[in-house]
């Protein structure tokens, strides 16, 4: 009797919702994210080292160097920064105890990435830029086989 | 300070009276439909509850109080249990607490925020 009643009356006017669950968790995860914020970090690091010094005397490219410098830079800590929270939502949020028994190298992995980031972060290091890309391919690669997909890695630049 | 451990009795929620369908009939009760099953074993989803509006006007939730409350930071309702009850601000805990998100994570939340007092399901 009441159980119609609720019908009838979702029928005539819907009632509010009151959500009763746990927020977020939309299941969708993707290594990418954190892959395009590496490469971005990488990406500065390079236009970094490639920047040319101007003349002491020249103070108008002096300005327009330290802006850029200091614009790569920033977008540089950004990057990297941005690329460790991905992971470490990847790690914690997606990863379970039942991948890491499949793959024990899971924790070092993740570990040494997140740890790169730190790097590419702190240093100019076009070296540690490119061990990031592949620990982050790494994970791909993990990632994607504990969903039973191949997908093809593969970079913007 | 320890938040999420409901120290409180989970008194059920009255079914629907005469008086309660009064007051609905009148507008003194706004209907809500609970989504989710974070008040499982009290609430099931798709339950549907009256609630009063006016509950809180002058007095602070009680502990053990079924409540609707607007989320901190989303534009949504969320239904959950008062836990503890401070100067002007409560705590929000799921009676199913391991599928609840609440003040476990957002923390107090103002008693403004607190819409009405979930008084029967239908």
């Amino acid at each position: 009797m009441l159980k119609k009643l609720t019908t009838v009356l979702e029928q005539v006017k819907p009632a509010e919702t009151a959500e009763a669950h746990c927020d977020g968790p939309c299941g969708v995860y993707d290594p990418a994210s954190a892959r395009i914020a590496a490469e971005a970090a990488a990406s500065m690091t390079k236009k970094i080292v490639a920047l040319e010094t101007p003349d002491a005397g020249n103070s108008a490219a002096m300005a327009a160097y330290l802006n850029t410098l200091s614009r790569y830079v920033a977008i540089k800590e950004e990057q990297a920064h941005l690329a460790k929270e991905e992971l470490l939502v990847l790690w914690t949020d997606y990863f379970k105890p039942q991948h890491l028994e499949a793959y024990p190298e899971l924790h070092n992995t993740f570990w040494t990435a997140a740890k790169l980031c730190s790097a590419v972060k702190v240093e100019v290091s076009v070296q540690h830029a490119q061990e990031l890309m592949d620990a982050i391919k790494e994970i791909h690669t993990i990632f994607w086989a504990t969903k039973g997909r191949d997908v093809t890695w593969y970079t913007a630049s | 300070m320890s938040l999420g451990t409901l120290r409180v009795k989970l008194k059920p929620v009255p079914g629907l009276t005469f008086g309660e369908f009064f007051q609905w009939l009148i507008q003194r009760r706004r209907r809500f439909k609970v989504g989710g099953d974070s008040m499982l074993p009290t609430l099931a989803p798709d339950d549907h509850v009256l609630v009063d509006p006016s509950a809180y006007g002058t007095a602070m939730p009680s502990s053990g109080d079924i409540v609707i409350a607007r989320h901190p930071y989303q534009a949504v309702f969320v239904i959950k249990r008062i836990g503890r009850v401070e100067d002007s601000a409560v705590e929000l805990v799921g009676d199913n607490p391991r599928s609840s998100t609440d003040s476990r994570i957002y923390g107090l939340i103002p008693v403004e925020r607190v819409l009405g007092r979930v008084t029967s399901r239908i």
